[in-house]
């Protein structure tokens, strides 16, 4: 343990590199790991993946899912009804829910309350329609009095052709007390949920444009960003190879002493590799934590959030220090040992 | 002498100067496989996101009006005409069939489009030449995910939504009857699709058969583009407000505003965004290139600090050796030279292996992940190269100018 003291300043070197590796390493394997889960999150801003229509009953009138993967649910009231003198297709739904489910709707106005609606812009054009306008609903059951429009939706598809109306007044106009399909977006164990829904007895089709996309682009970006974990590892540790191999050869000298003054070989191998063992804990254990600290800035500036802890990365890094400082003394170690001392000591 | 003393310092010591250029290797491998891939993630990660259709949706300037399919292959003639991944049109309306309304919608399933060879110059001067050429495009292009039971339909085929299907009692094979006005037809059921979409409510048939069953030849009123694009920067930008020059950069830049605009200008309709996707993939692609520049950024100063550590444990352990130099008469300066000249053979000898074989790991991940070459750009090779030899250096700088300024007598009596 003296010879760390006496010379603190080469080691310092060697353990810095250590650091340095580790930190790399455990930044992308915590990264890495979580990668399939924070970019699921951001493939949500697609929209609902699955679309829960009812079974025999005709529509849904309790929607109560306990599934852990179901981050989300908005219910739907489809009908048809006379807008000013036009046949148009209406939507009831739950509006906060609707507009979390679809992050991409622009709405030129605001969300409508009670006896509001938002107005597709394809219908706003046929009708000629604009936000403060109001309109009135005609279905075979009655005839409503007037909505206001307090908004002007574009989306790019076939909501544009709708209008949307709060859900407890499209059951009233549609005369139909439940919702006739529910938009519900899954993160995670889709297939899941399909069997967890169809036990249900609820009828649910995957939205494929969505779902099917979703799994393709998680696993590329899960490979890519284990491919690149990977490369990285590897490049760490040969580099720190080197720098313990240059370390310890130029202690050749010392080693000669060493034998000179009757150290037997084994001892000798012990020394250093306990040596090397102290370094890989001393780099890798700060490592670590500068690595999480890199990760949890990375998670932070990207996906706004934070990455998850966890346990087996630190038993990785600091495994692969200790491994690659051993391995880094293990090869000139040898070399000092199996050379007569009076070789070395006589000089260059 | 100088180079004598060079090589032969280099001769010498074989092993210890092959540890540095390793090290080195290593730094430059990483630092150009990773920027590498950044420099293409744009590109290749929008492509993988393209699959989630169009982004891009056509409409008729004035409601009742059509589009006219024989101009829809001038998308292919506008600046941008590469990044057009596909097109595929549409042509709606409610039919008739076993007294039920129902909508047909014509398209193509996979359609050979000619686009006729043109010379043309856009803004700014720039000339454009093509030769006649020709492309494939369609729903099995722009809707990848359309999953059809039984076969896509040849002419007077139809596709047969899951939900209509069920609705109206019919299995493929079977043959329906199509009432439009006074006009009717037989078409004969070749699959049933599913989307989880509008579609699924939907009978599918050729784009020429409808026209013909709507008597509107030539007619279409919805088309929808699949186009690369780049993520629009975060504050908007009013085109018709820039000045000329920035116009035009604004124009030579593959944002979906004004791809939009340059499809407008050849064809007589107005287009629009398809948010769900257009809105999605700008903010993907932005996440995707930021994380991958900064985990090269962390692994290029890491990769640079252990060269760094290396250098200076290769010169420290020679401090005897600059000691005797000095004893017999070489100044600092010298000394300096002979150090810092070996540095750059190490760091020039080590980043050009590093870039070779950056260059060849970051063409398997772009095989391996997205099944597409990624190519080393000239900045990649650039930076990783100037960084090698710049950290080989940097790495020697200080354990040179503290061997230099100690008296030769303290070193060279031992430790």
């Amino acid at each position: 343990m003296k010879s760390l003291w006496v010379r603190k300043e080469k080691f310092l070197i060697a353990i810095i590199a250590i650091m340095l590796g580790a930190a790399m390493v455990a930044s992308l394997l915590t990264i890495s790991l979580d990668i399939k889960e924070k970019m699921g999150k951001e493939l949500r801003g697609y929209g609902a993946n699955l679309i829960v229509l009812p079974g025999e009953s005709g529509y849904i009138d309790q929607f109560k899912p306990e599934h852990p993967a179901i981050i989300g649910f908005a219910p739907f009231l489809y009908f048809k009804a006379e807008v000013k003198a036009k046949k148009i297709e209406l939507a009831g739904t739950d509006f906060k829910a609707a507009r979390e489910m679809n992050p991409w709707w622009r709405i030129e106005g605001v969300l409508p309350g009670p006896q509001e609606v938002l107005v597709g812009i394809n219908v706003a054009k046929k009708l000629e329609l604009k936000t403060g306008d109001s309109l009135s609903i005609q279905t075979q059951y009655l005839n409503t009095g007037s909505f206001k429009v307090s908004g002007v939706l574009d989306t790019g598809t076939s909501d544009d052709d709708k209008i949307f109306i709060d859900f407890e007044n499209a059951k009233q106009i549609s005369g139909k007390n439940g919702a006739t399909s529910i938009q519900v977006s899954v993160l995670g164990d889709i297939e899941g949920v399909i069997s967890y829904l169809e036990d249900k007895n609820y009828k649910v089709k995957k939205i494929r444009q969505v779902a099917e996309n979703e799994k393709a682009l998680l696993e590329k970006t899960q490979l890519l960003m284990s491919l690149v974990a990977f490369f990285v590892l590897c490049a760490a540790s040969l580099g720190l190879l080197s720098t313990m191999i240059t370390s310890i050869l130029e202690r050749s000298r010392e080693i000669g002493l060493m034998k000179a003054l009757g150290c037997g070989n084994n001892r000798l191998a012990a020394i250093f590799l306990a040596e090397a063992g102290a370094m890989g804990i001393a780099g890798g254990v700060p490592g670590y934590f500068i690595g999480l600290l890199l990760a949890q800035f990375i998670g932070l500036e990207i996906f706004d959030m934070q990455v998850s802890l966890k346990p087996e990365v630190f038993l990785l890094t600091i495994a692969a220090s200790i491994l690659v400082a051993f391995a880094g003394s293990l090869l000139p170690v040898r070399r000092a040992i199996s050379i007569d001392p009076a070789v070395i000591l006589r000089g260059e | 002498m100088f180079t004598h003393l060079l090589s032969k310092a280099i001769q010498r010591r074989k092993l210890r100067i092959a540890l540095a250029v390793l090290a080195v290797v290593m730094g430059a491998s990483i630092a150009s496989t990773l920027l590498s891939i950044s420099f293409d993630i744009n590109d290749k990660m929008g492509r993988e996101l393209k699959s989630y259709g169009a982004n891009i949706l056509l409409l008729p300037k004035d409601e009742g009006t059509f589009i006219n399919e024989s101009e829809l292959y001038k998308v292919k003639t506008i600046f941008w005409r590469h990044n057009i991944l596909g097109y595929s049109p549409y042509l709606s309306d409610t039919v008739r069939i076993k007294d039920s309304e129902i909508v047909l919608s014509g398209t193509y399933f996979e359609e050979e489009i000619r686009v006729p060879g043109f010379k043309k110059s856009f803004i700014g001067e720039r000339k454009a030449e093509e030769k006649e050429a020709s492309l494939r495009t369609g729903v099995k292009t722009v809707a990848k995910w359309w999953k059809v039971e039984g076969e896509w339909p040849g002419s007077e085929e139809v596709l047969a939504g899951i939900s209509a299907a069920e609705k109206l009692n019919i299995k493929q094979g079977d043959f329906i009857w199509v009432d439009f006005g006074n006009n009717n037809a037989t078409y004969k059921v070749s699959g049933i699709l599913s989307t989880g979409g509008d579609e699924d409510n939907q009978i599918i048939a050729q784009l020429r058969d409808v026209q013909k069953l709507f008597n509107r030849q030539g007619m279409v009123d919805r088309v929808i583009v699949s186009a690369l694009t780049t993520p629009e920067p975060q504050e908007k930008i009013d085109p018709s407000r820039l000045p000329p020059e920035e116009y035009e950069i604004w124009y030579c830049t593959p944002y979906i505003s004004s791809i939009m605009l340059q499809i407008e200008e050849v064809i007589d309709a107005n287009a629009k965004p398809i948010r769900q996707v257009a809105d999605n993939e700008g903010k993907l692609l932005r996440k995707f290139e930021g994380l991958m520049f900064l985990i090269t950024a962390i692994a290029m100063i890491a990769a640079s600090l252990g060269v760094s550590a290396t250098m200076t444990t290769t010169i420290f352990e020679r401090r005897k050796e600059i000691g005797l130099m000095k004893a017999i008469g070489a100044d600092g300066i010298q000394i300096s030279h002979l150090f810092f000249g070996e540095a750059i053979i190490i760091g020039a000898v080590g980043g050009t292996i590093g870039i070779v074989i950056g260059s060849v790991l970051a063409r398997m991940v772009g095989l391996w992940v997205f099944n597409a070459v990624v190519n080393p750009s000239l900045l990649s090779v650039l930076v990783s190269g100037i960084l090698s030899i710049g950290v080989a250096l940097l790495g020697s700088l200080l354990p040179v100018k503290r061997a230099v300024e100690i008296e030769p007598s303290i070193i060279l009596r031992g430790d």
